[in-house]
Parts: structure tokens; sequence; C-alpha cells
């Protein structure tokens, strides 16, 4: 039996209740007649919004690329599974690492960190700029347990964006608890 | 090739606003404008297709009812059977309700239609893409800046299409805290797709 639902006035949380089945049917009915009363008068961006959420997330699920940070074992996988895919080694953050421009038939890219993490909670990484301005947050990285490294996976377009935009600092911050480490800063630079 | 599947999936972040306003593409619709019929089904594709999500899970069979309310609706229109385009939502709506009280009685209507109307559908289906498109790396920039926890709510929900029930299962979470890390995954996703990729914006 599910639980009532709290009541919500925004369009993209009812919409997701309706389709999850959160919603009651005794509340469905009239809530249909609005959406599709609210699209004939183009103002239901909400669905056209979730309609594209959801065909992306299912092509980002079916490349194996919606993890953020993977295992060995994953990376293994993805390396035997038919797709292009680009490998780098980045070492152990010590030195800079120049990115080349990518294959133009890559599909995936990989890159390997050779720093340990094992014993940590969990770890962040924060890119900025040389001059320290933030660029963005990789949240919950996962690594692999037996070694502790670290393996990105992504799509070459965003990978080309995202290594070959501009120099950045990639620094990692690992969590035990309620302690925060900064385990190392990995510096990129595209090249070429 | 009549009964043959059409996907209809649809990868533009947002829907082209239709350049007729909607009387005009039912009148056109009326007067045997296909391209108007497809402007109309190409507007509803995406409501039509959270009915269809309500009611089945595999997405194969939501393409396919998408598809079958689609056809019935293009046939509508040509016909000149919506009289008060004013009304087209409720037009719509009431096509899907009938289509999902009876899928079975359907199927024989169906292969009539898809004879008669495929093209019409393949104007509105756009293949799975080879390359991953701009909509799609950027909502990965986007998953990668939410936590694990957000990321798994967001793949169970979306990606495979789980109930709100089985979605908390899966995640050892209450219905309700379920529900509102769903709200605030997606709200968290929209307000970044709203903006440009990371490195793009800096």
């Amino acid at each position: 039996m599910s639980e009532p639902a709290s009541p919500t006035a925004d369009p993209l949380a009812l919409l997701d209740d309706y389709t999850s089945g959160a919603m009651p049917d005794s509340e469905a009915e009239s809530f249909e007649e609005a959406l599709f009363a609210r699209v004939a008068h183009g103002h239901a961006s909400e669905a056209d919004f979730a309609d594209t959420l959801r065909h992306a997330a299912e092509w980002i699920a079916r490349r194996g690329t919606f993890n953020v940070g993977n295992t060995r074992a994953e990376i293994d996988a993805l390396l035997a599974s038919g797709f292009k895919v680009e490998y780098r080694d980045f070492g152990d953050a010590s030195v800079p690492v120049d990115i080349p421009p990518l294959r133009p038939d890559t599909e995936i890219f990989v890159y390997r960190v050779g720093i340990d993490l094992r014993g940590y909670d969990g770890a962040d990484v924060v890119i900025e700029t040389p001059s320290g301005e933030p660029i963005k947050t990789f949240r919950d990285i996962r690594f692999d347990p037996t070694d502790g490294e670290l393996f990105g996976v992504c799509e070459a377009p965003l990978a080309e964006i995202g290594f070959r935009s501009g120099p950045a600092r990639w620094k990692l911050i690992a969590r035990r608890g309620a302690e925060r480490v900064h385990v190392g800063t990995l510096e990129t630079r595209p090249v070429g | 090739m009549a009964g043959a599947p059409v996907s209809l999936q649809v990868f533009a972040l947002s829907q082209p606003a239709p350049l007729e306003p909607l009387s005009a593409l039912v009148h056109q619709a009326a007067q045997g404008d296909r391209s108007a019929a497809t402007a109309v089904c190409r507007l509803f594709a995406p409501v039509v297709r959270a009915f269809a999500r309500r009611r089945v899970i595999k997405t194969d069979a939501v393409d396919e009812f998408t598809q079958d309310v689609m056809l019935v609706l293009i046939e509508a229109l040509g016909a000149g059977k919506l009289e008060q385009p004013e009304r087209l939502g409720g037009f719509v709506l009431g096509i899907c309700r009938n289509l999902a009280r009876d899928r079975a009685r359907q199927r024989e209507r169906r292969e009539a239609l898809l004879t008669e109307y495929a093209g019409n559908l393949a104007a509105l289906a756009a293949e799975v893409p080879d390359k991953p498109t701009y909509e799609i790396i950027h909502l990965e920039d986007c998953l990668s800046s939410l936590s694990q926890r957000a990321r798994d709510v967001v793949r169970l929900a979306y990606a495979e299409a789980m109930s709100h029930v089985d979605v908390a299962q899966a995640l050892s979470l209450s219905e309700g805290n379920a529900r509102v890390l769903r709200h605030r995954s997606l709200h968290a996703l929209r307000e970044c797709m709203s903006r440009r990729i990371s490195w793009e914006a800096t």
C-alpha cells in the first residue's frame, strides 16, 4: 500500500508522482485532464523535460556511463564491449598531464588515476581553473575497492569539452567520517 | 511495412513550438495536410508517453501505446472529427483512455491504420542516435554533480522505469523519502540542464 503523497503544486514533481504511480488514481484522472489541456495551450514544458530526461537516461545507462568513477572490472568489461574506447593513464597525479585531441572515432574516453583511495568512505573531485575559479564538482566518485585506484569514464564529446576547454586542476578530496583529506591534485592541459 | 515497430524516441530537449496555432493545424489536418497532423502528434507525444508510463513499464510497450494513440489521432484529424480545436487536449486524452481500456480489440484496427499512416509515424520517429546528442552529454555532466544516491534514484526511476514503490525498496528508503529524493534530484537536473555544460560556462 502506498503512503499518501504529500501535496505539491510543482508541475515537474506532480508529473513524476503521476508517472511513477505515487499519485493515487483518484487524483490522476483530474491531473491528466489538466495536463493534456495545458499541452494544447503550450504550457507543459515539464512533460518535455521529463520525456527528454527519460530517453537520455536510458541511453546513458545502456552505455555504462551513469556512475562517476568505476572499478577495474567495469573498465575491463567496457574495453571488451565493442565500443571504441580510448584509454589514458594519468599516472599518480604528481605531474601535469597533457591532453591531445581524442581520436575522431573514439566513443568512450577512459582514464586512470593511480591514487590509492582505500580506507576512505568516499571522495569528491573539485575542478577549478588554474586561477582557482570553480568549474564543477564530481560528487561521490567510486573507486576500485581492491587497489583504491580511480577510473573515470565519459562520452567522448564530453571528454573533449571537459579536458580540452583549457587547463584545469582536479582536486581530489577524500572523506573518512567527518574528516576531509586533500589527497592530490591532477593538472590537465590541452595540447595540439 | 504494416506492423513494423517504429521507434518514437525523441531527443530534443524542448519540443519545437507549433509553427501554426493549434486551431490552424487542426483545420489543415482536416484538409488532408499530414504534416499538420504530425505537428499535433509531436506536441502531444511527451504526455501520451507519460500516460502510458503510468500504466505500463517497458519502454517498448510505452512506444507501442504511443504509436497506437497517434495512429488514431492522425486518422481522426484527417477525417475532421475534432470540430472544436480548443478541446484537442481532451480529445487526445479520450483516445488514450479508450485505447488503455481495451488494447486487445485494437490489434486488428492497428494493422489497418499502420498500413495507411505509417508515413506519418516515420516523420515523428527518430532512431536512437549512434552518437550522444548534446542533451545526453549535458545530462551526463549534470548527473556527476549529484550524490550517488540521487544518481541511483534517477537511474531506477527514469532509465529503468521503476515504480515509486520499487525504487524505494531498491534503495531501502521509505516511499516518502524516496519521493522527496526523486523530486529534489529532478529539480537539480532541470536547473543544471537549463545552463550550459560546466566547462562551457567558464
